[in-house]
């Protein structure tokens, strides 16, 4: 037997151990009572974990002057009050006249479809703020016009980045294309930092879903005709240049997708079977495969309606009907599921019905 | 049990003003070395203090191998008159020791003779050597299972079967 790293004193350890990113000090942790003990009882490493668990990065030291503690202490109340909406905390939202369902969700900002009376065509975009009472933040909302809003699709919006961003499908007989745009969220104008994608792609509309990670815009792409497979795009929305391409596996739909810093994920509808979906998941990573195996994680009660994305049956806590509702990922790592509880749509509900999964792959990454 | 050796100052040689250090070794071999080099170790610096104090210099007892010793003082060779924050009592701690090319070509030798090293380093208070040994060992243990770090770490499972299936810890269950 070699000799022992316990052999080192607690200090030297810990040195080792904040050397380490968040994956292994976990595993590091599972090895034995010692290093169990000392991760547990690190205020740094603890706080190591728990930004990795809710998804976020240390702030930019010297800026201000929280400690360790102190910065700990606050993400486990931020943790604790997640936790505590996941089945309780439905939030009545005040209903926006004219708006249809929210058609995307980025942390605490919603967008919804606002048709105006005259012309029927023209629609707009209505930016919706959530309310917290934690944080002290009221419900606010404003819109501006989105021509032919009716006709977009693939919703994606980025608060802190200020982005929308949606593709446009061109009825045509002939050839039907799409373009992506991309737009400031408060305004509705062309982003600044946007290059161009002037990429017509024939697809179908079958091929939905769009997602934002930082630099990164993720495009599901399925031509016309070909049936079963479809295209991951990933793409730099700032340069447009293509940064990776993954191909989705046969026979199934890709819906909902969401991109990290690891991974694509996706709900994926099994083939002619509509009524089971599991989760797919793409790594990022250049060495990996660009046909990995489809890494599953199967929802229970899942319902899926072709029309409206996605049924949920509500929490397990409760028994009412199914509802109405769709599939977000936020930036903080939540799954978020927006529904509408009455079907006159006078209030919408949010609910989080879970973060569960997120931790799941993290803890168990595709090989 | 080594004999200890006391240095006399005459036997000094004329380089520079640094006055020479005997180290003795677990194995019992006796290694010269210039005081200055050794400057880096606050262990060292602390004996040299005492010599003052008291105006006897004698040799200095190390519970390492001169083979892991001969290593500590290359390094501290190569950094010699060098500045490193790490190993300033005075300065705030880094957060983080930075990498240092040199080290990580250094340091590219087995597990046990990191593990010596890193111990060596500790006793020494030579804050920098510690700091790169962490991270080299940190890149050994890094991406793999918990299986395979205990395999690296030579430790032992010591947990009972109902607390390893507890979800006792976050992202594990």
């Amino acid at each position: 037997m070699s000799p022992s790293l316990l052999l080192l004193p607690n200090e030297t350890l810990l040195e080792i151990l904040e050397a380490l990113g968040c994956r292994d000090i976990l595993a590091c942790q599972a090895t034995c009572r010692r290093l169990w003990t000392l991760i547990t009882d690190s205020i740094l490493l603890q706080y190591e974990i728990e930004l990795f668990a809710c998804g976020m990065l240390d702030g930019a030291r010297g800026l201000h002057t929280l400690d360790v503690q102190d910065r700990l202490d606050r993400l486990k109340r931020h943790s604790v009050a997640w936790e505590q909406l996941r089945w309780s905390g439905c939030v009545p939202l005040p209903h926006l006249v004219g708006c249809g369902t929210p058609v995307a969700v980025s942390r605490d900002v919603l967008v919804l479809p606002h048709a105006k009376p005259m012309p029927i065509m023209v629609s707009a975009a209505c930016v919706q703020q959530v309310p917290s009472q934690l944080r002290g933040i009221d419900e606010y909302h404003s819109s501006y016009a989105i021509p032919e809003f009716s006709l977009v699709y693939a919703v994606q919006i980025d608060t802190a980045q200020d982005l929308i961003t949606f593709r446009r499908y061109n009825i045509n007989p002939l050839i039907s294309t799409n373009r992506i745009h991309m737009c400031s969220l408060m305004t509705g104008e062309a982003h600044p930092l946007a290059y161009t994608l002037d990429v017509m792609d024939t697809v179908t509309p079958e091929a939905r879903g769009n997602d934002i990670y930082g630099d990164l815009l993720l495009e599901v792409v399925r031509t016309r005709g070909t049936t079963g497979t479809a295209r991951l795009v990933l793409r730099n929305w700032k340069t447009g240049l293509i940064e990776a391409e993954r191909m989705a596996p046969q026979a199934c739909l890709l819906r909902s997708i969401f991109l990290d810093e690891w991974h694509i994920l996706s709900l994926m509808l099994n083939g002619n079977d509509k009524y089971t979906a599991s989760l797919w998941v793409a790594s990022l990573s250049p060495a990996s495969n660009t046909h990995a195996a489809p890494y599953v994680f199967s929802f229970p009660e899942f319902l899926h309606d072709y029309v409206d994305g996605a049924y949920l049956y509500a929490s397990p806590l409760e028994t009412a009907t199914p509802r109405h509702g769709c599939f977000y990922s936020d930036p903080t790592d939540r799954l978020i599921l927006i529904y509408v509880s009455d079907f006159r749509r006078e209030r919408f509900f949010i609910d989080i019905p879970t973060c569960t999964f997120q931790r799941y792959i993290k803890a168990h990454p595709p090989m | 049990m080594p004999t200890i050796v006391s240095v006399d100052d005459s036997t000094v040689p004329g380089e520079g003003s640094s006055r020479l250090l005997l180290l003795v070794s677990s194995d019992n071999k006796h290694i010269v070395v210039e005081e200055d080099i050794m400057s880096r170790s606050r262990f060292i610096s602390k004996q040299v203090e005492g010599f003052e104090a008291t105006s006897q210099r004698h040799a200095i007892l190390l519970p390492f191998s001169s083979f892991v010793l001969n290593k500590v003082i290359e390094y501290c060779s190569h950094y010699r008159g060098y500045y490193l924050l790490e190993d300033d009592p005075d300065a705030a701690p880094p957060g983080r020791s930075p990498v240092r090319e040199w080290d990580q070509e250094f340091l590219d030798v087995d597990r046990n003779m990191l593990l010596r090293i890193i111990k060596a380093a500790h006793y020494l208070e030579i804050k920098s050597l510690v700091g790169s040994c962490a991270r080299a060992i940190a890149d050994m243990i890094r991406g793999k299972t918990t299986e395979e770090m205990r395999e690296i770490l030579g430790v032992e499972n010591d947990f009972t079967p109902e607390e390893e299936h507890s979800p006792s810890s976050k992202c594990t269950g």
